[in-house]
């Protein structure tokens, strides 16, 4: 995973392989000892399925502003603030921030 | 009194590896503990490599709930931590002040409880939109607003100028729980619109990149056919000026009036 995140990190950050055609990422990935079929998904350039095989959820939501400031009965009720840990997941991930 | 703790908003910019700066990358390498807000999962487990006590803000979004109460939810678990005395870093993807309500309310909460805080810019959604697209918001002027506040709100409109508007995949949504509406909604949307441009008019949806194997979505369409497009939530709607810049004839013969004011002076 770890090999896989920095691959991705070197794509991003590297000017000769930013934006490389399919044929030439084939290249890159083809001396790499990783799953065939991450490899495969890179060279298509499937984000979705890239994700499913690193069991990660690609569809987060990360949406931060509101169209309206709150109102009074915006705010929370008096309870304490759950942690991450402590809060049920969402039954679904599906919306992502604007900006 | 200035206390210990202190809280620093990041931007992560939108592409993995590409745009994060090295100011950004070592606040989250050297802060106790690591909130994060990020576009996809793979750029977060890439941002958790960096820091031991990353912890993702996602969980505080529940399904049905409005988001504002999440949005608090999310400030208040920041605070706690820089309320222990804690170095904690918001690290949120694209610019954190831009469009994000979380980092600008957590920081202003940080100050006024006499704690250090401040925001690093990212590079943007909006810094994407104009590098892909090709258009440079000085040429004509351009407009931002976020689509429900946009049909919310009576707002002066230059059709001369571009308009951009966020979050377009959730337009009209009052509750803040809907993770999307659908054509109902944007047929208001449109309504509003056609209010300045012709319906036949050309717009543009656009999705920037937030991994390096992705291709950004840049796709052209008829303002009408907005109610069936496939949108996204972060999808942006983009709308080219549709009429020319009105000369203001009345000012430029004042200011030509100054010119020979200005000749005449020189010249005495």
């Amino acid at each position: 995973m770890n090999n896989i995140l920095q691959l991705l990190q070197k794509l991003g950050e590297d000017a000769s392989l930013r934006h490389l055609p399919a044929t030439q990422l084939e290249q890159v990935l083809n001396p790499l000892d990783f799953d065939p079929a991450v490899k495969q998904a890179i060279a298509v350039k499937d984000n979705e399925k890239l994700a499913s095989l690193l069991l990660t959820d690609n569809k987060i939501v990360c949406m931060i502003f509101p169209a309206e400031e709150p109102t009074p009965s915006d705010k929370p009720a008096e309870e304490p603030v759950k942690q991450p840990s402590d809060t049920p997941e969402p039954a679904e991930h599906d919306i992502k921030k604007a900006g | 009194m200035q206390q210990q703790g202190s809280l620093v908003c990041v931007g992560t910019g939108m592409t993995l590896g590409s745009h994060i700066s090295p100011l950004s990358r070592s606040y989250i390498e050297q802060a106790d503990v690591v909130f994060l807000l990020v576009a996809d999962g793979i750029t977060e487990q890439w941002l958790q490599q960096m820091n031991a006590d990353v912890r993702s803000l996602q969980p505080y979004y529940q399904t049905g709930v409005s988001r504002m109460l999440s949005y608090q939810q999310m400030v208040a678990a920041m605070l706690a931590e820089v309320q222990l005395n804690k170095k904690v870093v918001g690290a949120f993807y694209g610019h954190p002040g831009v469009f994000a309500w979380v980092p600008h309310n957590a920081i202003a909460q940080a100050k006024a409880e006499g704690f250090a805080a401040h925001m690093e810019p990212g590079i943007s959604a909006e810094d994407c939109l104009i590098a892909d697209l090709g258009i440079d918001p000085g040429t004509y002027g351009c407009q931002h607003f976020e689509t429900s506040q946009f049909m919310f709100y009576k707002r002066t409109i230059d059709p001369a100028a571009y308009l951009i508007l966020w979050q377009v995949g959730v337009a009209g949504d009052r509750s803040l729980a809907k993770r999307s509406t659908d054509g109902r909604y944007r047929q208001l949307l449109i309504e509003v619109l056609a209010e300045h441009y012709p319906l036949s008019h050309q717009v543009i949806l656009y999705e920037a990149v937030t991994l390096p194997i992705q291709q950004p979505r840049i796709t052209q369409l008829a303002l009408a056919e907005l109610v069936s497009a496939e949108l996204d939530p972060k999808t942006t709607l983009v709308i080219p000026p549709a009429s020319k810049m009105i000369v203001n004839q009345a000012i430029l013969d004042k200011l030509a009036a100054l010119q020979a004011d200005d000749q005449n002076n020189e010249s005495c």
